[in-house]
């Protein structure tokens, strides 16, 4: 037989192959989808960490006048009697012109703060210190409201004198550092919002969620504290259904193929948080807790293939309410970076990820949050801890 | 809570017999391949399972059994998803993904050849399905003949006889020399006659034609 013919008889007879759609395939398929997106998540993922730490930068960059205002009064006052810190004389210039420009402000409304501008342009000796303890005494009376300097043209320098006064009046090496961390141990109330990318464990497709709520911190330690809250959270995830193992397990005639789901969710965290870094006005501190799911309301939208690639799929809608709770359900780990504007108010950044402990609502699926949260703090009460 | 599922699951059943009004073609896989960018799954799915045959047909040629066509598939598939930003829509989608299947095959070719010989010409008759029957020449008798060749008889026969590569194409492709292609041709050509006679298939004209007109 010639050549051709035999090349002939297989390019016809192979031609129009004979293979049956094999779902086993696609489920492969899917997987080497689904890890190929969670590994292009991660990149993402990082990318808003990033993002986050470079938005932390900026604002440690923006506030930063404020940080070194307290550190080198702070220190200056060291100086005079031990000068441990030589390089605080090189920041020195930049706070001068803010002093000066905040004495300015000042002379407008307090005359007792004159002296301000006097005690920098001497550089500190014994001898100043002195006069300005005395003046200080005076205004002291009128700084120790500093609340009422801030929101005003210059809020850098409320913190300055009082620090420095307290310094002088004690006239002790009391490390003025400690004070710091002591405005944190009254509780706060912070309030969070957090868009989440929320997707069931494995499933890839993550959908966009939000989260709101309030936490309530009390402090155990310096560094140590706990928190609680409420978070209202409306969770948006989908997965092939697969991924769902329902508690009462049926056997349909027909599968679903696929699971679109919308649940309001009550998320009440507990947490514990360690300070990690601290400097200034911006703290680092890493939380780690649970979370209790109280699924209010879960909405399921079930798609079934008919088989015909050219007709639409089928839908059915299935609806529970209040009837899954999951007692410590979820993990949660997060890191808030934290800057605090003035005694009462900080703002923070807090990127997170909600781990599944047990599965979650109706089909049991594991599902898994990864989002960053801003949130406002507020001090609880109004007494000054020092 | 669950009565309306199964109502719903019954609802299914029902609306199956409806003839849904299909669509053209063509508008039905731009869609696809449009939600395919949008990396949206079901249309991925829907993707898959419209050029399933098509994509396994190609890579079941060149593997040598099936669990082997379907990872080079879904390889092949994953290119699609991939790239599938690229594809220039004035050409034909088939073609794009016909080609897209070749090149997972070759890479496939590529990655085994290591643990392939090229001239030991085994005992491949019992190779492929089993419990095939083979009283004519159908798609199944054929497939089974390729894949029982050797890997590199096989790659090269379907790239030109086949796929109507040429033998210069065929060696950049395979990284082999145009003489081994051409050998590798002549002997899978040998090959194939000769189980086509084990068969006992008289392979005259009418035996061609009536194949063809199947």
């Amino acid at each position: 037989m010639e050549k051709k013919k035999l090349d002939e008889l297989f390019r016809e007879g192979l031609k129009n192959p004979e293979a049956s759609y094999d779902e086993v395939h696609w489920i492969a398929m899917e997987e080497k989808l689904a890890s190929n997106r969670k590994k292009r998540q991660g990149i993402i993922w990082l990318g808003s960490l990033s993002a986050a730490a470079a938005i932390i930068l900026a604002c440690l960059i923006i506030w930063w006048p404020t940080t070194r205002d307290t550190v080198v009064e702070v220190t200056e006052k060291k100086d005079s009697m031990t000068s441990k810190r030589a390089p605080v004389e090189k920041i020195i210039p930049p706070i001068n012109d803010q002093v000066v420009k905040g004495s300015h402000i000042q002379k407008e409304s307090r005359g007792a703060l004159v002296a301000v501008p006097e005690k920098n342009n001497d550089h500190g000796a014994g001898r100043i210190e002195q006069v300005l303890a005395g003046i200080y005494k005076d205004t002291l009376k009128i700084h120790s409201t500093p609340d009422d300097f801030v929101g005003r043209r210059d809020g850098n320098l409320s913190l300055a004198p009082v620090y420095v006064a307290n310094a002088l009046l004690t006239g002790e090496n009391t490390a003025p550092e400690l004070k710091m961390p002591r405005k944190r141990t009254s509780a706060y109330l912070t309030i969070l919002a957090a868009p989440d990318l929320t997707t069931v464990q494995g499933a890839g497709n993550p959908q966009l969620s939000r989260n709101m709520g309030v936490l309530y911190t009390l402090p155990l330690t310096h560094k140590l504290s706990i928190s609680g809250g409420v978070l209202y959270a409306r969770k948006n995830y989908n997965s092939p259904y697969s991924f769902y193992r329902p508690k009462v397990q049926r056997n349909y005639a027909l599968t679903p193929s696929e699971v679109d789901a919308a649940c309001d969710v009550l998320d009440v965290p507990i947490e514990l948080s360690y300070q990690v870094y601290q400097k200034g006005a911006t703290r680092i501190v890493v939380n780690g807790g649970a979370s209790s799911y109280f699924m209010l309301r879960e909405q399921y939208e079930f798609s079934y293939h008919t088989g015909d690639s050219y007709q639409d799929k089928q839908h059915i809608n299935y609806e529970v309410n209040g009837k899954n709770n999951h007692p410590f359900g979820v993990a949660n780990i997060s890191a808030t970076f934290e800057q605090q504007l003035n005694n009462k108010v900080s703002i923070g950044v807090r990127p997170f990820v909600k781990l599944p402990l047990t599965g979650v609502g109706y089909g049991r699926t594991k599902l898994e949050s990864k989002g960053l949260a801003v949130s406002v703090s507020f001090k609880l009460g109004n007494k000054n801890t020092n | 809570m669950r009565q309306p599922f199964f109502e719903g699951v019954r609802n299914v059943y029902w609306k199956e017999g409806l003839v849904a009004p299909k669509e053209n073609q063509e508008e039905v896989i731009s869609k696809l391949i449009q939600g395919c960018i949008q990396e949206d799954r079901n249309s991925q799915k829907e993707l898959y399972r419209h050029y399933y045959a098509y994509s396994i047909g190609i890579c079941q040629r060149y593997a040598g059994n099936k669990i082997d066509a379907a990872s080079i598939m879904n390889e092949g598939f994953f290119k699609v998803f991939k790239h599938i930003k690229k594809y220039d829509s004035r050409k034909p989608f088939t073609a794009w993904i016909g080609r897209i299947m070749t090149n997972a095959a070759i890479d496939y070719y590529r990655a085994n050849l290591k643990f392939a010989s090229n001239e030991n010409i085994v005992d491949y008759d019992q190779a492929g399905s089993d419990e095939a029957i083979y009283e004519k020449l159908n798609y199944q008798d054929l497939l089974c003949m390729v894949q029982s060749l050797s890997p590199s008889y096989r790659t090269v026969f379907n790239l030109y006889a086949i796929e109507g590569y040429s033998h210069e194409e065929i060696a950049g492709m395979l990284h082999i020399s145009v003489g081994t292609s051409k050998s590798n041709l002549f002997k899978a050509r040998a090959k194939l006659m000769e189980m086509l006679k084990e068969r006992d298939v008289s392979i005259d004209k009418n035996e061609i034609d009536k194949n063809l007109s199947e």
